[in-house]
């Protein structure tokens, strides 16, 4: 037990709206494992309460939100953008394909232009952002292009460089991550990056997607889901910000059984092959749904209700509920 | 772009007495490439790659350079039917020989039509101010883009004209790069074969040492011997002078390809049981050894039998 004194969790809040959730389990099935859940993107999928996956890079009704909650961070910590140096390429192409996949989206707040000179303009009403550059400059309005792009854009940002058929991480920025430090895994390889997660490492999954991964064709757009759970709405829970958390909220939550605030925290990934790098960009787009809100939708509740019972203890331990499994399953049954 | 498109030649230049190059567009946005990229063309059944010569970045037409062989083929056929205003059956572009954005230094060398891989390297380098230097071989009165590899090279270009320039410019070259160079050759195969000699005398790690082939090399008929289809359990006897990729299309087993000839690597599949024997050029020189994969076009079996993913 730790008496150092604790900076005060100030993060606010955060709640997806329930018809943009990217909600993670396959129609109809009521148990949850991992594998290469793989499909191509741009394509809307339907929920029992609304659609996504229209778009790689999307902008949804909680931008605002986000966007303040994203600028706050990488004003206080600007390492959580970091990159190699090789990868200025990369990130550029990523910066250019970003901003192209947003500014239809919002034409009242986004404007894009590439002018006959070569200089790319790009103006951003809502946040009063307004740059120009050329293609291959080190900085955009004083940020390196990967960290401009996260400024503008509700995903985390990574890029993953090819070197002798295997892929590093050359590039982050990331402010959303889910118990992990992005930061920290600049340079690491892609099988050390997957190392940690339990039931993957040895079953050859994070070398099958890692070939996956290489074998993808220029321009090729994927998507997959992943899911945890967690005790508050807050949309950083990286690593970084850990010392900002109290470590005991999350038990005392479960033992006075307020099973109902809970967080369904779904990552929605996307995977571009930049045709002219042949760079990858992940992309991690985090959503939060309180259990309160996702049990609204009767659907939802007895799925999630079978999926969260039937899960192998190791994997409920991962996923974050573990500890307190019964008392959450008797909450759903209420 | 994915599957086969219509590219509109927009211009026909004479390069030199033998070259010529050929200007691609289309309606629709062209999508960007990776430097030494190459264009899959089709012309009456036969499909043959040809390197693009830009950067790749923001690509306004897609650009190839052809040299008429003399010996009939796609090549010849293209300089003798390809007009301004036609059209041409293109996939790709498709990345088999990309730069290496970590490396401390970039050498490049080009024989002959070579040039082409090796200009698209250089025009990136200079975009993305990578440091470079060019050996580039040709017959006198004969080098394609000459002035265009001058320009953009300037003092870093060593000019070979001939066989024998060539093989000491390139051993000089070799001999005195910094530590983390990566080498890119592209050229007819004596010459690949003199640079990969060359860097390995000199002590250099293969890895750092990427070829081109621009034409395949003639393989042998090899052994007879039997692949285990995972999928539906079938055996299928792989004859002496028949591709796998061959046999598992007559058993209507469907595999991605485009080259047939083990050079642009579209139709890798992967083994589970049994070793390949690797005649592709694709793979690099750290993994000739890969048992769990292969290229079905050209490689065949060091085992009486593979049991294949598929």
């Amino acid at each position: 037990m730790t008496t150092a004194p604790r900076t005060p969790d100030t993060a606010p809040s955060y709640a997806t709206p329930l018809a943009e959730l990217a909600w993670p389990f396959e129609p109809g099935a009521d148990t949850y494992r991992y594998w290469i859940n793989v499909e191509r993107g741009r394509r809307p999928v339907a929920t029992a309460a609304g659609s996504w996956g229209r778009h790689v890079l999307e902008v949804d009704g909680g931008y605002p939100a986000v966007m303040a909650e994203r600028t706050a961070i990488l004003d206080r910590e600007p390492r959580r953008c970091s990159a190699l140096p090789h990868a200025l390429p990369a990130a550029w192409e990523a910066l250019e394909f970003g901003l192209a996949e947003i500014a239809p989206q919002r034409p009242d707040l986004f404007r894009l232009q590439r002018g006959d000179d070569g200089v790319l303009r790009w103006r951003n009403d809502l946040l009063g952002t307004r740059w120009s550059a050329r293609t291959g400059d080190p900085l955009v309005d004083g940020a390196h292009p990967l960290a401009a792009l996260a400024g503008q854009v509700q995903e985390d940002l990574f890029l993953l460089g090819p070197r002798e058929d295997r892929l590093y991480v050359d590039a982050v920025a990331a402010t959303f991550t889910g118990s992990w430090s992005s930061s920290f895994s600049l340079g690491m390889s892609f099988a050390d990056l997957h190392s940690p997660v339990p039931r993957i490492r040895d079953s050859g999954m994070v070398d099958r997607t890692e070939r996956f991964l290489l074998s993808l064709d220029p321009g090729d757009v994927y998507r997959r889901t992943n899911w945890s759970i967690y005790d508050s709405g807050r949309l950083d829970a990286s690593l970084e910000a850990s010392h900002r958390r109290d470590p005991g909220h999350a038990v005392r939550s479960a033992t006075e059984h307020r099973y109902g605030s809970l967080r369904l925290r779904v990552e929605l990934q996307h995977l571009v092959r930049l045709p002219a790098t042949g760079a990858l960009l992940f992309l991690i787009k985090t959503q939060l749904a309180a259990f309160a809100d996702i049990v609204t939708v009767p659907q939802w509740a007895g799925q999630l209700r079978s999926v969260l019972a039937e899960l192998p203890e190791d994997m409920a331990a991962y996923k974050g509920f573990a500890r307190y499994r019964p008392g959450l399953l008797d909450w759903f049954d209420l | 772009m994915t599957g086969d498109d219509r590219l509109t030649v927009a211009a026909v230049e004479q390069t030199t007495v033998d070259v010529r190059s050929y200007v691609l567009t289309s309606h629709r946005p062209l999508r960007p490439y990776e430097p030494g990229s190459h264009l899959v063309v089709g012309l009456d059944g036969v499909r043959t790659c040809y390197s693009l010569t830009d950067d790749g970045t923001a690509p306004d037409a897609y650009r190839i350079s052809v040299r008429r062989t003399g010996r009939g083929g796609l090549s010849d056929a293209l300089h003798d039917t390809v007009r301004v205003g036609g059209q041409l059956s293109v996939s790709g572009p498709r990345s088999a020989f990309p730069p290496v954005p970590h490396a401390r230094h970039h050498l490049f060398v080009a024989a002959g039509i070579g040039i082409t891989p090796i200009l698209s390297h250089l025009g990136a380098a200079r975009r993305w101010g990578r440091s470079c230097s060019v050996v580039y071989g040709y017959r006198s009165g004969a080098a394609a883009h000459l002035e265009l590899v001058r320009r953009l090279a300037g003092a870093d270009l060593v000019e070979a004209p001939g066989r024998t320039a060539l093989a000491s410019a390139v051993a000089e070259a070799v001999e005195r790069q910094p530590v983390g160079t990566h080498l890119y050759a592209c050229g007819p195969r004596a010459v690949l074969d003199l640079v990969t000699d060359r860097c390995a005398a000199a002590g250099w790690p293969p890895e750092r040492v990427h070829v081109e082939h621009f034409t395949a090399p003639d393989l042998d008929a090899g052994a007879p011997f039997e692949v285990l289809v995972r999928s539906s359990g079938r055996r299928l006897p792989v004859p002496a002078g028949v591709s796998l990729l061959e046999v598992l299309e007559r058993d209507g087993v469907a595999v991605d390809h485009l080259c047939r000839t083990g050079v642009c690597g579209r139709c890798r599949i992967g083994v589970l049981a049994g070793t390949p024997e690797h005649r592709d050029l694709v793979l690099p020189a750290a993994l000739r050894d890969a048992a769990d994969r292969m290229y079905p076009c050209v490689s065949r079996a060091g085992t009486a039998e593979l049991e294949l993913d598929l």
